[in-house]
């Protein structure tokens, strides 16, 4: 005889849910829009969207319920809340990068920026719940929008790129599965705190159950952070997707990444399983160098930016298995800032986007293609050398702060070895950053004409980079409440 | 008088980013006339500077990382202060001697940037910011190599940019550890040198934190065998920038000894004396010997340098007033003695468009005022008294005379050997009859040579003959430095050590 | 009494400055006189000071500080006492009477101004050197000295042999005052400072073994500036510069430094007679070594080069075995008819047209008799025949050596009057009397200009009656240096003095007979000992062979192979080696989407394998 089964509305704090119901009904309302109207310009389709996104953030630093909400799945803690804040400001400096001086096809579809905000909603399922089940709707969700965004740039690079993307993407959600599925057998539960109190009881017997398990959600986790082996699809999707959504690529999902990692691997760090120790060592090691060694090779700056984003991943992954509250407030810090620089980074790749490509059959961004380009554009030059500096840790631009932290946390958590391989690593990424300066400060130019520099600059694209410049160059006075803040929240959710 | 400092480091970026509104024509104008106010600048700071204090003065703390213990933390002190006056007087009179035209203005700028970096090097206390203008540093001079040096010049910048970039990234590590070996101790975070000064750090940690200092500082110097980046860098920078690199840019290798591993790590310090000292001794006679064999001018003086920041190192390990006073007087006077025959290089360079010894000779017959002040500048540079070079030379060996007579001897050699590839160059160069056409009629030094030349002339011999107000400035920090770290040092040899190297008389 | 004193010492530096103004400038007239009278106040101020002393006793004074750090304290300070005053006077004498001379044998040279130049900044070092009151103030005007020698040897610097000489004097000099250096540090480290009477005070308490090898380190210095073997290639080279330069500083002052050095060391010395007896021996050694090279050269200047050698030699002989003030006083005499034996042969150069060829010459008494007159008067001092001047003071050396008990000295000694004798007249025969063989060379000698013989008459004079200031000379400088008593009774001495007349009377007369008899037969020239003393022992060749050849080709391979091919190649293939793996890891990014996924399941399989296999404990 069944109970019928009453659940008291309050107690299921919708509230909690409210960030993303915003944006839901925002893509629903965008999309009923174009329903309604044709030929909606993209910039006001941007314009809401980014209003939307900015709702959706005041929900989100609004929020002040209980961290539980929705049947427990949902779990609003400090590093939910922080996750989110990056996620929402990297989106809504990235959308407006649609308005650039020449029209693409994609941006004058409605359905681009409902897919945008339906993959912010997935990613913010990832960060604010530790339910894999409700973790796996976010990640897919999310995976899906980018895939379908990734192809609409509608180039056969882009269909290449979208393909293979969501081919190791699917065998990726296979593990996932795999590997909720064993914990869920071992334990009986799918929230991670549930598995973890289970596990301790148990102390994580049998072993290779759990191990297991640990190996196929890194190997789910290992392909949306493009760990070492599962960073191959990086270079390749990256150059074929356009530049703005490639920069994002390189910021949001792994944030969204890092925070169910951090959920998941330092439970079991922290709680001795010495095992998943090394084997995330060996990762982060791996991931950081083989990125670098590969990135020195590149050709083509889009593809290496791809590759140094590979490797600051391993930085943070670094910051994930020292697992201190120092650690992860480096994570958080490293990222705001990094943030911003490869925003600036990608921006500029965007303005200087020519229709063909000029100097190189094969690539779109060739180092040459930036010879003397000091000559012919000093100011925009100067900006993508301070991005370059920066992204190669060189003080006192922003990115140096973070990586400062980061070994630091390393050094005080007796990861010695750790900290000199990472300080190593930044001696060899140096000189790929290094690379495009010296082909724009110290070569000839090719061709004098600027024009072929700035066909895509628009007045947003401006302002963008404007703001990105600020950012890295005036990051020291940011250092401080930045540290404060992501302490506290760090703190806060016992991390 | 408040934040002099401050001005100091700051007052070139601030013109150098103010450079960009200026016309390039009158762009050098602007360039001499920024420098000559920092320079009167670093003048007022020396007027200002209380000759009877050994300590940091007109400090400037304002914490700005608190939670994290980093601070903006200025000061100079007697070991310091002349290495400012030389960055911000050399700047001047290599901006007076450029003799560039194109991309001036960029040039300028660059190099007001390095400046700044250069004097934030020598007067910031605290490490991180240390850090991030010692690194800062490499950015300008990459340019000013690659973009205005010679044929193989990409070669050459790249190479001189990755190796120090790579040598200090360690000591990034080693400065963080230390950071975290201070909280360890007292419970709170401080990156501030003075701080640190006090911390006793045991012994083993001393060893690795020493090493990843030295690597560091040593390719700054450069030590024999990380000192191959400098004949490139050299060989392919323009005149402005081989006179900044030699005669500044090498002092803050030197000067990281003295401020950090000395002071930091005495027990190591004195633990890996004898290595460092002999490593010394090969750069005097290494670098000597290859310095003979060169046929090309500048690359003489490029090792010469090497050899002579030999005995610069040298005397800093003795571990007594005498050595260390002396090497940062030989500092200061091989800034300018270098720098000064590095812009002679570039004078002859300019007039002939090489630097070949061979296709010189007889240069004296047509060219006597260049031929004298190259001759004063050749003797300085052997260390001839009453000239610059001897006193700190003199003082240097002599210090190190009480940790090993015999290393003492072998590192004395550097007095003939230097002898002999000088005097060898000046004979090839400017003795003899004039073989090639194109000699006869060489312009002597002009005015504006002239200008940027003769206040070294004066430097050169007024330090020689009465050298005293310097010394006696910087023998007192290091005196004071001294007793740090005999008071700090763990082991008890190392007490002894340095007691016996600051006392006459006794067992040799 | 102090602006004497510092007039004697900055009137040369003074002129030098001022001469140094016209320096680039055509000849000018007045620069050489200005240079001259100068010098000449140097000279009558020193003559003040000897007075003073004599009268009143030694002057010390401490102008200003110079080097300071940490416990080492170094003034610029001056002490004139009876050593130092007798230098003095002595160097400005001569440097008058040089600076007078050059007046006119500089005459045609256009760099005439700055000649004068440089040989008032000689005169300047070179009393810096005697007048100074500690070790390290002795040391600038040892290497200030160094430098103007470099300067004025190189002096006509487009010759290349000029230039040569003068880098081999300054690199030779160097390898000296290196060891000087090493002495002076261990001075400061024992003594803690470097003053001369703080010094002294205190050798009596030192440890014996570190007196010594003070000694040893500061006679190395010395055996640099006064060409002692092996060190002594470089003066016969530095002939290459102008004559008065050879008869100022190759002659009369800056290589008789060394033996002051000694001298004014002989409180040390006397604490360490083995190392005396050392410097004594070496003395010995050079004294024949060297007068045996001048027997058979041919080189007018050379020859006399050579028998300064030989001379310091002698004086080192006195000074090693303690008689410092005989030292002294033949430092004195010889100081005087060397330089004049050198001016005559400038005067001889200019009537030649710089001829240097003895041979070449022959019968010049005829066109050129004050100058035949003047250097036969010095060869007679120089053999040390009575009453001459170098009779006195030599003679005393021989009889130091016997009493002694030196007795090998004293016979090296003995043969080496018989050869100074033998070859000064060589010389002389050859030059002024004999077949006029430069007629053969259409050249028409003529006298110098009178003034300039004047100039030397004063010299000439010393040269004959210095000998009898023996007994004055002894009474004053022993105030200071130590008394030296000969024991040897009367009758061997007469001996002996006889004896010592007797082989430099033969020697004389031997080469008279020879070269009125057209000398020795060609035969000799094909003999090996010719041929050995000629090329000088092969000395010069074997540094050349086994010491600068070896040393630039060691630097060449420092170069070429070691830095470039060892050093730098491994920091290029270190970076060549982290390139090359990237080379290598890029072919893991090969595009192809199941390589991809293969990658992906791969890494899954080995962490699964690993799972199994590898379990560190919990």
């Amino acid at each position: 005889m069944l109970e019928p089964i009453s659940i008291d509305v309050a107690s299921l704090n919708l509230p909690a849910l409210l960030p993303m119901a915003i944006l839901v009904v925002g893509a629903l309302a965008v999309l009923c829009a174009d329903l309604a109207v044709k030929g909606l310009n993209r910039s006001f389709l941007t314009m809401i969207t980014v209003l939307f996104i900015i709702l959706d953030f005041g929900a989100v630093i609004g929020y002040n319920g209980p961290s539980r909400g929705f049947f427990d799945v949902l779990l609003v803690d400090g590093i939910a809340m922080m996750a989110q804040v990056i996620i929402l400001v990297a989106s809504a400096l990235f959308l407006p990068l649609s308005l650039s001086h020449r029209h693409f096809r994609e941006f004058r579809m409605a359905e681009l920026y409902a897919l945008f905000m339906f993959m912010i909603v997935g990613f913010q399922c990832m960060v604010v719940s530790d339910n894999l089940i409700l973790i796996f709707i976010g990640l897919e969700t999310s995976s899906l929008a980018l895939y379908t965004l990734i192809a609409m740039h509608n180039r056969a690079k882009a269909f290449e790129a979208a393909i293979k993307y969501f081919t190791m993407g699917a065998l990726a959600a296979g593990f996932y599965g795999m590997s909720a599925l064993i914990f869920y057998a071992l334990t009986g539960s799918v929230e991670i705190y549930q598995i973890e109190h289970v596990l301790m009881q148990r102390q994580f017997e049998p072993l290779i159950g759990v191990l297991a398990a640990t190996v196929f959600m890194l190997g789910a986790l290992g392909f949306k952070l493009s760990l070492v082996p599962s960073h191959t699809w990086t270079p390749d999707v990256y150059e074929g997707s356009s530049a703005p959504l490639a920069g994002y690529m390189s910021i949001v999902p792994k944030i969204a990444g890092f925070v169910v990692a951090m959920r998941l691997f330092e439970m079991l760090v922290a709680s001795g399983v010495v095992w998943v120790e090394h084997i995330l060592y060996v990762a982060v090691v791996l991931t950081m160098t083989l990125a670098n060694l590969t990135a020195l090779v590149q050709e083509d700056v889009k593809r290496m930016l791809a590759f140094s984003s590979i490797s600051h991943a391993g930085f943070m992954m670094a910051a994930i298995l020292i697992g201190t509250t120092q650690a992860n407030t480096a994570l958080f810090l490293y990222w705001t800032l990094f943030m911003f620089t490869n925003l600036g980074a990608f921006t500029m790749l965007w303005i200087v986007r020519h229709r063909k490509n000029l100097w190189d059959e094969r690539y779109q961004h060739p180092y040459t293609k930036f010879s003397g380009l000091v000559k012919i554009m000093p100011t925009t030059a100067t900006i993508m050398g301070v991005f370059m500096f920066s992204l190669a840790g060189m003080p006192p631009f922003s990115v140096f702060w973070g990586k400062l932290y980061l070994i630091s946390a390393a050094i005080n958590s007796e990861y010695i070895f750790l900290a000199v391989i990472i300080a190593l690593n930044s001696a060899i990424a140096v000189y790929y950053y290094m690379k495009l300066i010296i082909y724009m400060f110290l070569k000839e130019p090719i061709t004098a004409d600027a024009r072929l520099y700035a066909t895509n600059a628009s007045t947003p694209l401006k302002v963008i980079v404007g703001v990105a410049v600020i950012f890295t160059l005036f990051a020291i006075v940011l250092i401080e409440p930045l540290l404060t803040i992501i302490t506290k929240y760090v703190t806060a959710s016992g991390f | 008088m408040e934040h002099i400092l401050s001005l100091l480091v700051f007052f070139p970026a601030i013109a150098a980013l103010l450079g960009f509104l200026v016309v390039k024509e009158s762009i050098r104008a602007y360039g001499i006339s920024v420098s000559a106010i920092e320079f009167l600048l670093s003048l007022v700071l020396w007027i200002g500077y209380d000759n009877a204090n050994a300590g940091y003065q007109f400090v400037e703390y304002y914490p700005f990382i608190s939670s994290y213990g980093m601070s903006y933390y200025l000061g100079v002190d007697g070991i310091s202060i002349f290495l400012v006056i030389l960055s911000t007087f050399i700047t001047m009179i290599a901006f007076i001697a450029l003799s560039i035209e194109k991309e001036i203005k960029n040039l300028i700028i660059s190099v007001l940037f390095l400046e700044m970096t250069m004097v934030g090097v020598f007067v910031i206390l605290d490490v991180i910011w240390f850090y991030a203008f010692w690194e800062l540093s490499l950015v300008p001079m990459l340019y000013i190599i690659g973009a205005w040096g010679s044929v193989n010049r990409m070669y050459a910048s790249i190479k001189f940019f990755l190796y120090t970039f790579a040598g200090s990234v360690l000591m990034l590590v080693g400065i963080l550890y230390m950071g975290f070996l201070y909280h360890e101790a007292t419970g709170i975070w401080s990156f501030s040198l003075p701080d640190w000064y006090l911390l006793q750090v045991p012994f083993e940690t001393q060893l690795w934190l020493f090493g990843a200092f030295f690597l560091a500082f040593a390719i700054k110097v450069p030590m024999f065998p990380f000192h191959t980046w400098l004949p490139y860098a050299h060989g392919q920078a323009p005149t402005i920038g081989s006179i900044l690199l030699a005669a500044v840019l090498l002092k803050m290798g030197s000067y990281g000894f003295v401020r950090f591993s000395l002071p930091l790590f005495p027990d190591a310090s004195v633990y890996f004396l004898i290595p460092v000292a002999v490593i010394c001794i090969i750069m005097v006679i290494y670098a000597a010997m290859i310095a003979y064999a060169q046929e090309d001018m500048k690359q003489v003086i490029a090792y010469s340098s090497i050899s002579h920041m030999g005995i610069v190192v040298l005397g800093t390990f003795a571990m007594n007033a005498e050595g260390i006073t002396g090497s940062i007087f030989l500092m200061l006077s091989h800034g300018i003695v270098s720098g000064a025959l590095f812009m002679l290089v570039g004078v002859i360079y300019d007039r002939r468009h090489t630097k070949l010894m061979r296709d010189f000779g007889g240069l004296a017959s047509v060219m006597p005022n260049f031929a004298t002040i190259y001759g004063i500048m050749l003797m300085a540079s052997v260390g001839l008294p009453l000239s610059i070079g001897f006193v700190g030379e003199f003082l240097s060996l002599a210090g190190f005379y009480r940790i090993s007579w015999i290393m003492t001897l072998f590192a004395g050699t550097g007095i003939i050997l230097g002898a002999v590839y000088m005097l060898v160059l000046y004979k090839k160069s400017f003795f003899g009859e004039i073989v090639h056409a194109e000699n006869k009629t060489l312009k002597d030094l002009n005015a504006k040579e002239l200008t940027a030349l003769i206040p070294l002339v004066a430097l050169v011999v007024i330090l020689g003959v009465y050298p005293k107000p310097v010394l006696s400035v910087i023998d007192m920090s290091v005196q004071k430095m001294l007793v740090l770290m005999e008071q700090k040092a763990v082991e008890q040899t190392t007490k002894e050590l340095i007691i016996k190297a600051n006392t006459i008389g006794g067992t040799h | 009494m102090e602006n004497y004193l510092y007039t004697a010492l900055f009137a040369p530096l003074a002129s030098s400055l001022f001469v140094a103004l016209f320096a680039a400038r055509p000849k000018m007239l007045f620069t050489g006189i200005v240079a001259s009278l100068l010098i000449a106040i140097s000279m009558i101020a020193s003559f003040v000071l000897l007075i003073d002393v004599n009268t009143y006793g030694p002057l010390h004074v401490t102008m200003m500080d110079w080097i300071a750090a940490g416990n080492l304290e170094v003034p610029f300070g001056f002490v004139v006492d009876e050593v130092s005053v007798i230098m003095m006077v002595t160097v400005t004498l001569v440097s008058t009477i040089v600076h007078i001379y050059s007046i006119g044998y500089m005459d045609h040279d256009k760099s005439f101004n700055r000649f004068f130049s440089y040989l008032s900044a000689f005169v300047f070092s070179m009393m810096i050197l005697v007048m100074s009151d500690n070790f390290v103030g002795l040391f600038i005007g040892w290497e200030g000295v160094g430098l103007c020698s470099w300067l004025l040897i190189g002096f006509w610097y487009h010759k290349h042999s000029a230039s040569w000489a003068a880098n081999e004097a300054f690199i030779m000099n160097r390898i000296a005052d290196l060891g000087m250096l090493m002495g002076l540090f261990l001075i400061y480290w024992t003594v803690g400072s470097f003053q001369y009477d703080e010094f002294f005070a205190s050798v009596k308490t030192m440890d014996p073994t570190i007196l010594t090898t003070i000694g040893i380190f500061l006679f190395i210095g010395a055996m640099g500036k006064s060409a002692q073997f092996p060190l002594h290639t470089w003066l016969a080279d530095a002939m290459e510069g102008p004559t008065p330069v050879s008869a100022l500083i190759h002659a009369a002052t800056m290589v008789t430094a060394g033996v002051y050095l000694v001298i004014r060391c002989g409180e040390l010395y006397t604490l360490i007679p083995d190392v005396g007896f050392a410097i004594a021996s070496l003395g010995a050694f050079v004294a024949i070594f060297a007068a045996s090279m001048a027997l058979v050269n041919n080189d007018l200047k050379r020859i006399i080069a050579y028998s300064t050698l030989s001379q310091l030699g002698y004086m080192f002989v006195a000074a090693g075995l303690g008689a410092y003030w005989i030292a002294l006083f033949h430092l004195m005499t010889h100081a005087f008819f060397k330089s004049l034996l050198f001016l005559g042969a400038g005067n001889v150069m200019h009537a030649m047209h710089d001829e240097l060829n003895i041979k070449k010459m022959g019968g010049l008494y005829g066109s050129m008799k004050a100058t035949a007159i003047l250097m036969s008067v010095a060869s007679v001092a120089l053999a040390g025949i009575y009453p001459f001047a170098g009779f006195f003071s030599k003679d005393k050396i021989l009889e130091v050596a016997f009493s002694e008990g030196a007795y090998f000295l004293w016979f090296a000694l003995f043969i080496g009057a018989g050869l100074t004798a033998f070859y000064s007249f060589r010389l002389v025969m050859l030059v002024f009397f004999g077949e006029k063989e430069y007629v053969k060379y259409g050249i028409h000698p003529h006298e110098a200009q009178p003034f300039v013989i004047y100039a030397l008459l004063p010299l000439g004079l010393l040269a004959v009656v210095a000998g009898f200031l023996e007994h004055t000379f002894e009474g004053f400088v022993t105030r200071l240096l130590s008394q030296y008593e000969i024991h040897i009774e009367h009758g061997t001495e007469t001996l002996l003095i006889a004896a010592t007349l007797g082989i430099a009377l033969s020697g004389i007369a031997f080469a008279v007979y020879m070269y009125r008899r057209g000398g020795f037969s060609k035969a000799w020239e094909e003999r090996f000992c010719y041929k050995l003393l000629s090329n000088q022992y092969y000395i010069p060749k074997l540094y050349e062979l086994y010491i600068m050849r070896p040393f630039s080709a060691l630097a060449n391979f420092a170069w070429q192979k070691i830095d470039t091919k060892v050093v730098d190649l491994t920091v290029d293939l270190i970076a060549k080696m982290v390139y090359s793996t990237g080379e290598k890891s890029r072919k893991m990014q090969s595009g192809n989407l199941s390589d991809m996924l293969r990658w992906m399941v791969v890494g899954m399989v080995v962490l699964l394998i690993l799972a199994f296999v590898y379990r560190p404990m919990v």
